[in-house]
Order: structure tokens, then sequence, then C-alpha cells
């Protein structure tokens, strides 16, 4: 019975609303970032002639989802050129990318980027990694939760209607468990591995041409430290959900996630990624581990009427 | 509680059970029928909960690269190395040269970077793309004063409008 009351109070207990504000800006702005990234190169990597041609694609594509060919077939008949068509979707992608960070008619500007990124991904998905697979699952949730609540342009027009707290608190833990999900998939299927064991998979990774950043080659002469960075690897994800949600080290395991995705960043030269996963924990977890420092912005910003004004009508909910 | 919040807590219930289940390679299981695991596929494609998460994981293998030799019609020889605007193409063409590795993915995908090496350069005639794997010792090997070196793995010859012209191992 005090399991079932426990549970229920985890699901019920009140979450700023702002979390999820927080948490469509970061995904949006960081989408925006990687198309900056990105567009310089965008027909070699999307491209019919690219780096990989749309025929191989398609005849490789086992997923059932839409491709850049697939869209370019349909309006071909239009006379549309195929540089219009791989030119056009980025710009669409864009403009709804826009529309998503700042909060625009979030529900449509959402189901617009996830659909373009799921076309554009998977037509470059045989030149995707990992930042896209997250992109892809921040972009769902962005559709499906009700992220253009608070920090958002709909928020100030009084378009959106009010939430219960309840959805709110359910569509952080959300994500939360996704991410927890995640990092222990991780740390164990590290585990298994002999090199996460002995150090030599960080070694190995800062060896490789394609990481290689700074020259870490003194390592070998202390494999204590590849060894211990290996450990910490293991213990942060395989115990990601234990740790993150205890009161007494979640501040702790928020810091040491981060420290790990900003060594991936420096070292090995994923800095997109690292960006992405930074961002999705901390505004996943940062106003979980860091709620005393928000409440004292409120209590700051409620200092002013007229800022009271405006912190009501962007965070609606968090000041009923 | 209303139906309505009911139904949202299983849904989220329902899309988290998957991604569990995905990042435990569910699909590797046996005995589960295939139109099944297919259904699940499409809908954690879409849905962001069909993903494997081995990031660097179990272990980190040797590093394969791609470069090419051109030959234009005048019969001057360059080596190429593909190279983009941005620091993340790097990144990205690193990806194809992990599929190229495999068995199955290596015909089709040196032939694609054949092509968009032709298509870049109009004056190249001829292509090798001779694939190559940096070997990197140990900390152990390391230290006894092993260092990590390239070693060439297979080529594929292109002419441009033909198919290959010669594989070797």
């Amino acid at each position: 019975m005090k399991k079932c009351i426990a549970i229920k109070n985890f699901f019920s207990a009140d979450v700023p609303l702002s979390t999820l504000g927080y948490f469509r800006m970061a995904v949006g702005g960081f989408a925006l970032v990687q198309l900056a990234f990105l567009l310089p190169d965008w027909s070699w990597l999307y491209g019919q002639k690219g780096l990989v041609p749309w025929e191989v694609t398609e005849a490789l594509s086992t997923t059932y989802t839409p491709l850049l060919s697939h869209i370019y077939f349909l309006l071909e008949p239009l006379g549309v050129s195929i540089d219009f068509v791989v030119y056009g979707i980025a710009v669409l992608f864009l403009l709804s990318l826009a529309g998503l960070t700042v909060g625009y008619k979030t529900r449509l500007m959402a189901i617009m980027a996830w659909l373009l990124h799921l076309i554009i991904s998977t037509t470059g998905q045989f030149t995707a990694y990992g930042v896209e697979t997250f992109t892809r699952i921040a972009l769902f949730y962005c559709m499906v939760l009700p992220v253009g609540q608070s920090l958002s342009v709909d928020a100030l027009l009084k378009t959106c209607r009010p939430l219960p707290p309840y959805l709110v608190t359910l569509s952080v833990r959300l994500i939360q468990f996704h991410l927890c999900i995640m990092y222990v998939a991780c740390g164990m299927e590290k585990a298994i591995g002999m090199q996460w064991w002995n150090g030599d998979a960080i070694w190995m990774a800062l060896q490789q041409d394609q990481f290689k950043t700074v020259d870490m080659d003194w390592m070998a002469t202390f494999p204590f430290v590849p060894k211990l960075l290996c450990w910490t690897t293991l213990l942060v994800e395989t115990f990601y959900p234990v740790g993150i949600f205890w009161q007494r080290t979640k501040k702790l395991w928020l810091a040491a996630i981060i420290g790990m995705h900003l060594f991936i960043g420096i070292f090995l030269g994923l800095y997109l990624f690292a960006t992405l996963m930074i961002l999705l924990n901390l505004t996943a977890f940062g106003p979980h581990c860091f709620a005393g420092p928000a409440i004292l912005r409120k209590r700051i910003l409620f200092s002013s009427g007229i800022r009271r004004a405006v912190f009501t009508r962007l965070y609606r909910q968090d000041v009923v | 509680m209303p139906l309505k919040h009911i139904i949202y807590f299983i849904l989220a219930a329902m899309h988290l059970v998957m991604v569990a289940l995905f990042a435990g390679h569910f699909a590797k299981w046996g005995n589960i029928k295939k139109p099944v695991t297919q259904a699940l596929a499409v809908v954690g494609n879409y849905t962001g909960s069909n993903n494997i998460f081995s990031f660097f994981a179990p272990a980190i293998s040797h590093q394969p690269y791609a470069i090419y030799l051109t030959k234009d019609n005048n019969g001057n020889e360059v080596v190429l190395d593909l190279k983009g605007r941005s620091p993340e193409f790097a990144n990205r063409v690193n990806n194809i040269y992990g599929y190229m590795a495999l068995p199955e993915g290596g015909p089709a995908f040196s032939t694609s970077l054949a092509q968009a090496v032709f298509n870049r350069y109009p004056d190249v005639d001829t292509i090798r793309v001779a694939m190559v794997v940096q070997q990197i010792p140990d900390m152990v090997e390391y230290r006894r004063g092993e260092r990590s070196r390239w070693r060439f793995w297979f080529h594929r010859d292109f002419a441009r409008d033909s198919t290959t012209i010669n594989n070797r191992k």
C-alpha cells in the first residue's frame, strides 16, 4: 500500500510547467544549430546524387518511412526540380524549427518539424549517427507533449487551454524515464565488453584518427586514468535512474553525466551529440535537481508588478 | 481519474515498454513472430522508441576509412580524401565507411562513393576506392613500443560510365 502511495505521489508531484518550455526551446534551438552545420553539405548528404544516392537508400530502406525521393515523385508532375525539393524541405524544416523554438502555433510546428526530420534523417540514414536518433526522439516528444504551454508565444497570446498538473508531471516523467532506460541500456551493453573494465575503451576511442582532437598518448603510461574513466562511465550510466532520482545524489549524478558528455564533445569531437545530450539532461532533470534556484528566481521576479504580469502570462499554471 | 487521463497513462507506459524492449534487443530474442516485430519496428521508427543504444559498446573496434586514387584522361593520378565544408561532414562520412566495412555493404557503398567522386570531379576517368583500417594497439602493446598503423584492406576500381572493373583483397 505504501509503495502504491509512493508511486502515486511520484506521478502527481508538482513539476514546473516551464520544464516543458525549456525542453521545447532547447530541442528547437539545437535542431536549428544542427541544420546550420549541415546546410553547407546538404546536397551531399541528402541530394539525389549525394554520398548515398536515392536509389540505394530506397533499395535498402525497410522502415516504411517517407523519403525525399517520395516527395519528389509526388511533386514531379508539377514540374518541380530535384534541387527545389531538396532545399525546399530544408527551408520548411528551418521555419518549423523557428516556430517550435519560440512556441508559435507550437503543435503544428512540432508536427512539421518531426515529419520533416523523419524524411530528412531517413533519406540520409547511412550518414546518421546518435545525434539524429535523439533529435527524432526529442521532436516526437515536442509533437505529443504540451510543450507550448509555457515560455512561448502561444502562452503570451493565451491560445493554450489550461493543463491539469498531472499531465505536466506525466510529460516530464516520460522524458525522464526515456533517458533512464537509455542510460541503463548503454551502461549494461558497455559492461559486457572487456575494454570497459581494463580501460582500453577510452584509450582506443581517443586513439582513433576520426575522433582524435587532443594527443592523449600519455594515458598508456598511466593506465589507471582511462580505467577510472571507464569505470565511472559504467557506474554513472548503469545506475543513472537511482542516482538521478535519489535526493542525496541527484546533483552529483547530473554533474557527472554532463561531465561525461562534455568529455565526448571535447575529446572525441562529437560536439553536436554532446550538446544535445547535455541539453536533454539539463531540461529534463535541471528543475528536479536544482529546485531551489528556480523558486528563488520566481521570488526575485515577483518583486515587480509588471514583471509579475509578464511572468504569469509566460508561465501560466506555474504561478497558480 | 477521468478515462482520458487513464488512457494517457497507458499510452505513456506502452511507449516506455517499447523503448525498454528495443533497448534490450528484443527483435533478436527469437520466438517472436516476425510480423509483430516488424509492426513494432515501424511504430518504433516513427515514435523514436525502436533504438538500440550501443554507443561505443560493447567494444571499440579498429577504424575503417576509405581513400580514393583518381586518374584523369591525361593520366594524372591524384589521391583524394572526401572532405565537406562543415566539421560535421567527417562524422557523417565516417558512418558510411562503417557500413562499407560490412561484407554485405561494401559493394553498394563503395559504388555510391565512387559515383559521388565522379559527380564532384568531372575530369576524373577512373577511381580506385581503397578501404584501409587503422589498427590501434591496446595500452600494454603501446607500452611495448607498438604504434597505431593503417593497413590496406580491399579495393574496388571504377571507370566512368561503366560498372566495377576490378575487385581485390
